[in-house]
């Protein structure tokens, strides 16, 4: 049975009250790899076919392309989202507010897949409890 | 710096990299067009480069200006900065928000989106993100 992706929103919004520095930026990271498996399956579906190197960009530079405004949504969330990722996981001078990231990560995560369900006709996963 | 609307225009008019002119020149041009709205944090160098392999991005930037301001509010300080990473780099303006920001932000993003980005953003490879930072005293 395939690896169910949601795990990783699962764990992310598990630590989302964690002050430790290592545990919001591990929320952040997880949160993303969510969105981007969840969106690079979507695209796979829709014929996406690029190969890495530098798939994070392709993808949503790709999702950027389409002509369905939720696939372009979905590529402006999904950028939006590999940009804090990489401060997470790349910068070592403090990020500033990082509570605030937490929020705005985890809730762009929701709109993603809500959006994805929606591209599908089905309904959005229960929202995770606050 | 508040600068009035007609200046935008000018800042989109300088010129590409082209054969008749040094490519050095076009985009420092274009880096001291970008400072007068942007705040850039990375060095001279690095943004000329990232510029130069991805030429798109200053007229996005140059047009980004008005639209960002009639989004988030005049005087807000927009930092610009280069996100390196084993898997590629962005380019990220991110529009400095206090604390006490009185609109919900997203909501002021969201209007960036629908009124100009979404239309727009099929231009940047997937090279340039705007989005907002948060800070806890500005």
């Amino acid at each position: 049975m395939p690896f169910d992706w949601r795990e990783f929103l699962i764990v992310a919004h598990g630590l989302r009250h964690d002050t430790g520095e290592g545990a919001q930026r591990t929320c952040l990271g997880r949160a993303y790899y969510y969105v981007y498996n969840l969106g690079l399956s979507n695209a796979r579906a829709l014929n996406f076919t690029q190969e890495p190197p530098g798939l994070h960009k392709k993808l949503w530079g790709w999702c950027q392309m389409q002509r369905d405004p939720r696939i372009i949504k979905l590529g402006n969330l999904g950028l939006r989202m590999h940009s804090i990722r990489l401060d997470a996981d790349y910068r070592d001078t403090p990020i500033a507010n990082l509570a605030s990231e937490v929020k705005t990560q985890l809730s762009r995560a929701q709109t993603f897949e809500g959006l994805v369900a929606q591209s599908h006709g089905s309904a959005p996963p229960a929202a995770l409890a606050q | 710096m508040e600068l009035e609307r007609n200046v935008v225009p000018d800042l989109v008019k300088i010129p590409m990299a082209s054969p008749e002119m040094p490519q050095h020149r076009d985009y420092e041009a274009q880096l001291r067009a970008l400072r007068q709205h942007y705040t850039i944090l990375d060095s001279s160098r690095s943004l000329i480069e990232f510029l130069g392999q991805e030429p798109a991005l200053y007229a996005l930037l140059a047009e980004a200006v008005q639209h960002l301001k009639d989004a988030f509010g005049e005087r807000r300080l927009v930092q610009v900065r280069i996100q390196a990473s084993d898997d590629g780099s962005l380019l990220k303006a991110a529009v400095q928000l206090p604390a006490d920001f009185g609109d919900d932000p997203e909501r002021a993003l969201q209007s960036f989106d629908e009124e100009w980005w979404l239309k727009n953003c099929s231009r940047s490879g997937g090279s340039l993100v705007f989005d907002y930072e948060i800070r806890d005293a500005i």
